[in-house]
């Protein structure tokens, strides 16, 4: 079916394609020299969609525009047509020109330093186009809320690393203590760390699960609690540990690593 | 963030060419031929339009970075300035006197460096006011260390401003002692009774086997009769080698003590060549009896006054007395008298180092166990020009370690004053400032320059200063420079608008409040920012009102060298001046930036008014200057500038963001990555170089990795440095204070983070890989094969860890074949 081109923004559509890599060579450029053609407009050819910059022949005498119209028309390649060709992608660039810094941006490798300035690595946006608008869109609204766990999910979302992610909680110390906390692994820190979480009647029970050592006690009266600045990682042994979320988290954040018991499994 | 370099937009005319070839060959085949028809005019045409193309395709990949250019000044962004660089100088005055800062004449004092084929001039103006320069050279150093004292170099030279300049170097044992000697006077009216007492006394002194005190009686006059007594080692051997020649076998000294004390002077076996080797250096072994000891297994005819070397160290007070004591127990018809008691010192040898002459007035004064602080103890005299009509000297002390500036060595000074006595009474000291130093040695520690402000007496002809361990030199006179000469203007302007008038001035890179701020915000201790503050900076007379000082009121962009009237000052402030108002732009000052940064040595001359005074005669910098930076460049500001609006740090990425403004341009191109708690808690990390089995970590590693052991979530781990090389000792230590200092500003806003471990980035290349996924630099070891190689071509294989926290890598060798 032919597309409907009349409702689609013609340096819109080029500037998608572009960035995605699909317009190389000049298989791309409509080259009719037709002066009547409005300028910067997209036409279908069958399953294919050519666009057409300025129609050059305007600005030619008649008698040699119409020559060359009709050496096209006669199977030539008119002089006229090569310079349209020749011309296609810096004006097609310089019509997009305003998007260059937008998550519609023709050359998305540029957004590549406007989302490391909003604090997301290189690691996470892998220089790949796709990932990078979606960022470039996402990121200026995200930035005055980010280092929630929330905001962080929907970061990774947009880099295609949620699946890593979906074991997070977060809980804050003031609220009840949640169930899984009793299965949370003992990880070494300073004595100051254990000082500053310990409560006077906190005890461990040390056990052995999974091959990691666990050290909450099962009355919840008797756990280390959490802290505000904590955040309460379950993981799955099988899978990798989302370090890229770490990332995106507060720098004061502190992650207490959770091993689901084999019962609750 | 880095805004891109151009050329992702840049067309390639060759490979347009073709393109447009081969689309037109569709519609006409013979078009296709590999080579066309160079004369065909067409083509021609083409070609030119397509050079066209490519040249104009070059400027428009100039509009990503024009676009966020212009957006940064939109936003109120501007360039920072370039910052004057700080010194210590010693200079010599030919005329004493007091140097302050003068507004109507700022030209008092340049000092330069000298004019190179590579290098200008660089001028340097004193930064303080209120110093007082004195004529004074040191005598001697000495170190005190285990109770014994050494000479520890010397002044650099003994007249001129060499003599003001004093280097520790290798230590010797001091001589001073060598001829030591304890006179006793006594007053008597029978002379000959009193001298037949003491013969009797020195005879029975004799029987007690001392060993290491000689008595002897001379009568002085009529009425007065002195006994001298003084230590000599030889003695121990008067009774065991009577001739003063050894005999082969042991050789027992008598080594006895006085009444009412227990001590005898330390001595060593000699190291003469005719003593066995393993006794040599070494203490006598104590002997058969209770008073002797034994040196055995000596050759035969060795003199036994070769044998003992007695130590460093004077009679200590206690013994003095002791001596006396000991006297009047063998007779007690001498207990009443009261003898005056002299001490005096002195030595035979020339030992080319001046010995310590201060160590008898200090024993009078009963200060020379006060001057001992801490394992090592270094003692200056100083000699002052007794006509002088000052009371401060002016001292510089360089310390080895200017890591921590607030942790200074114990110091004092004493006085000695006309007559040869010392005062008893520790000297006024004060801090004047303390100047982190660029280290002398390529790779060693920031050095601290600690000015001090000595009052002395009036009639203080000599001075005694001891600090606590060994500094690395000791200086009188020493200022503080910096590299802001006035620029004399003279021009009027007179304002003809009542709207922002800008007024071109001499020079770019001026010095103004906004630049003074900066450097004041810099990592320096408090009291050099308090003598920066009070430095006058620029000076514009106004007919009949009050001048503008120091740019108050109007605005400044010190990297242009533009000054706007009728437009406020950086603080919001606004000097009004009316259509007509004359303005006479006396002086301002200019900066070299980082050219400032001049070597040690390299200030020698200087310019003063006729009328100076002080007058100074000579003038050198025993250390180089520092803190220089040059003004931002376009690019670097854009890449400073462009991020999202800052708020409240939050993300390890918000941190690092500041980081990099800390930073500045000094760190324009370094990796900067924090690490936070979690990740370091969380993966398995390795600190680079890695430690083979048997090897130990190397000292700065091993102190990383304790640190980090005990570092919690309020502790960043911050790793810096450029990603080609290894960062520099001192830029790495300049950098530790910058960062501390910015992450103690953010302490107050997000008090969960309290501080920084700061270590060096270890740039790290993967060998005999062939990977085209890694992000530079990559931190990440988990995918890592191959070897891994560190500038210094330490090369090892990637750890089996998750995250390499101080290395990354930044580049790939491919293996051969694979290229």
């Amino acid at each position: 079916m032919k597309p409907d081109l009349a409702a689609r923004v013609a340096d819109l559509e080029w500037a998608h394609r572009q960035a995605a890599g699909t317009l190389e060579r000049l298989d791309w450029v409509d080259s009719n020299l037709d002066p009547n053609i409005p300028p910067f407009t997209q036409v279908a050819e069958g399953d294919r969609r050519r666009f057409s910059h300025l129609p050059y022949a305007v600005f030619l005498p008649t008698i040699m525009t119409n020559a060359a119209i009709q050496a096209q028309r006669d199977g030539q390649a008119p002089m006229q047509e090569a310079l349209v060709l020749l011309f296609a992608r810096m004006e097609w660039m310089i019509a997009n020109r305003g998007r260059m810094w937008s998550p519609l941006s023709p050359l998305p490798k540029m957004l590549a330093t406007l989302v490391e300035a909003f604090g997301v690595d290189q690691d996470l946006h892998r220089e790949d186009p796709e990932i990078l608008a979606r960022l470039a869109a996402q990121l200026p609204m995200w930035h005055p809320w980010r280092g929630t766990v929330e905001r962080a999910k929907e970061v990774l979302e947009s880099t295609g690393d949620l699946n890593q992610a979906d074991g997070t909680y977060t809980l804050r110390a003031d609220g009840p203590l949640p169930e899984i906390l009793n299965d949370e692994v003992f990880v070494c820190h300073s004595s100051a760390w254990w000082e500053e979480r310990s409560l006077p009647e906190s005890a461990a029970a040390y056990r052995i699960e999974y091959g990691v050592l666990k050290f909450q006690n099962a009355s919840p009266e008797k756990q280390v609690p959490l802290r505000c600045e904590d955040l309460l990682l379950e993981w799955v042994p099988d899978r990798t540990l989302p370090r890229q979320l770490l990332r995106l988290l507060p720098t004061w954040a502190v992650v207490r690593l959770v091993i689901p018991s084999e019962s609750r499994k | 963030m880095r805004v891109p370099p151009p050329g992702q937009l840049k067309l390639d005319r060759e490979e347009l060419l073709r393109d447009v070839q081969d689309r037109l060959s569709q519609i006409q085949p013979n078009l296709a031929e590999e080579v066309l028809d160079p004369t065909d005019p067409a083509w021609l045409m083409l070609e030119q339009a397509a050079w066209m193309l490519e040249m104009m395709s070059e400027q428009l990949d100039q509009y990503p970075f024009a676009v966020v250019q212009h957006f940064v000044h939109m936003m109120g962004g501007h360039l920072l300035p370039a910052q004057p660089a700080l010194g210590a100088l010693i200079v010599e005055p030919s005329i004493e006197g007091e140097m302050t800062h003068s507004r109507s004449l700022p030209k008092k004092y340049r000092f330069f460096t000298k004019q190179t084929e590579e290098t200008d001039i660089v001028a340097f103006v004193p930064a303080e006011s209120g110093v007082m320069l004195r004529s004074s050279s040191f005598v001697s150093l000495a170190e005190l260390e285990g109770g014994l004292l050494y000479t520890a170099g010397q002044p650099l030279g003994s007249t001129g401003i060499a003599a003001q300049q004093a280097m520790l170097s290798d230590r010797e044992p001091a001589r001073v002692f060598d001829h030591e000697r304890v006179e006793f006077i006594l007053v008597t009216n029978n002379v000959k009774k009193l001298q037949a007492s003491l013969e009797k006394v020195v005879e029975r002194f004799e029987e007690k086997k001392l060993g290491w005190l000689r008595l002897e009686i001379q009568v002085k006059g009529k009425d007065r009769v002195h006994l001298t007594a003084h230590p000599d080692v030889s003695k121990a051997f008067d009774e065991a080698a009577p001739t003063g020649l050894t005999s082969h076998g042991d050789l027992i000294g008598n080594w006895g003590s006085l009444n009412n004390s227990t001590w005898t002077p330390q001595v060593l076996i000699s190291d003469h060549p005719m003593v066995p080797a393993t006794m040599r250096n070494r203490r006598p072994l104590p002997g058969p009896e209770e008073g002797t000891f034994l040196l055995p297994d000596l050759p035969e005819n060795l003199d036994t006054a070769d044998l003992l070397i007695r130590r460093a160290q004077p009679l200590p007070a206690p013994v003095v007395e002791a001596i006396w004591t000991t006297i009047t127990n063998m007779d007690t018809s001498l207990a009443p008298m009261k003898p005056s008691v002299k001490r005096y010192f002195g030595h035979s040898v020339d030992t080319g180092v001046p010995q310590p002459a201060w160590v008898g007035p200090s024993l009078e004064a009963g200060i020379y166990s006060q001057l001992r602080r801490g394992d090592v103890t270094t003692v200056a005299h100083i000699r002052l020009d007794p006509s002088s009509q000052l009371d401060t000297l002016r001292m510089g002390m360089l310390l080895a370690d200017g890591t921590n500036p607030d942790d200074l060595p114990v110091f004092r000074a004493f006085g000695i004053l006309d007559d040869g006595n010392m005062t008893r009474d520790a000297l006024k000291v004060r801090v004047a400032w303390r100047l982190p130093c660029p280290p002398r040695k390529r790779g060693g520690r920031m050095e601290l320059m600690v000015a001090l402000d000595i009052t002395t007496p009036k009639e203080c002809s000599e001075l005694l200063f001891a600090v606590e361990g060994r500094p690395r030199g000791l200086y009188t006179n020493t200022i503080m420079v910096i590299n802001a000469p006035p620029i004399t203007d003279g021009r009027t302007v007179t304002v003809e608008r009542n709207v922002p008038e800008g007024v071109s001035l001499f020079s770019e890179d001026l010095v103004t409040s906004e630049v003074m701020a900066r450097l004041i915000d810099g990592p320096l201790p408090r009291d050099v920012t308090r003598v920066l503050r009070d430095f006058p900076l620029a000076d514009f007379q106004i007919e009949g009102r009050e001048s503008i000082e120091d740019f108050d009121g109007v605005h400044v962009d010190p990297s242009a060298g533009e000054m706007t009237l009728n437009a406020p000052d950086g603080t919001g402030k606004r000097r009004l001046l009316r259509p007509g108002t004359n303005l006479s732009l006396e002086w301002y000052r200019n900066t070299d930036g980082v050219g400032g940064d001049v070597p040690a040595g390299s200030i020698q001359l200087v310019e003063q008014e006729m009328t100076a005074n002080p007058r100074i005669f000579a003038c050198t910098n025993p250390i180089g200057t520092t803190m220089g930076s040059s003004r931002e460049t376009e690019t670097d500001a854009t890449s400073r500038l462009f991020a999202p609006g800052a708020g409240t740090a939050v993300l390890p990425a918000d941190f690092e963001r500041l980081v990099r403004q800390a930073l500045g341009s000094r760190g324009q191109d370094w990796v900067v990555r924090i690490w936070t708690y979690s990740e370091r808690a969380l993966a398995t990390t390795h600190l680079w170089p890695s430690v083979g089995p048997g090897e130990q970590e190397d000292r700065e590693t091993a102190s990383l990795r304790r640190k980090l052991d005990n570092a919690g979530p309020e502790q960043l781990l911050v790793v810096i440095g450029p990603d080609n090389s290894l960062i520099e000792d001192e830029d790495l230590d300049w950098a530790r204070r910058a960062i501390q200092q910015e992450i103690q500003r953010q302490a107050r806003r997000v008090p969960t983070i309290r501080g920084a471990i700061v270590t060096r980035f270890w740039p790290l290349t993967l060998v005999g890989a062939d990977r085209q996924d890694l992000h530079f630099p990559c931190f990440d070891a988990t995918a890592l094969e191959g070897q891994l190689r560190d500038s210094t071509g330490r090369q090892d294989a990637p750890p089996k860890v998750t995250v390499l926290l101080n290395a990354g890598v930044v580049g790939i060798e491919r293996v051969r074949g694979l290229q």
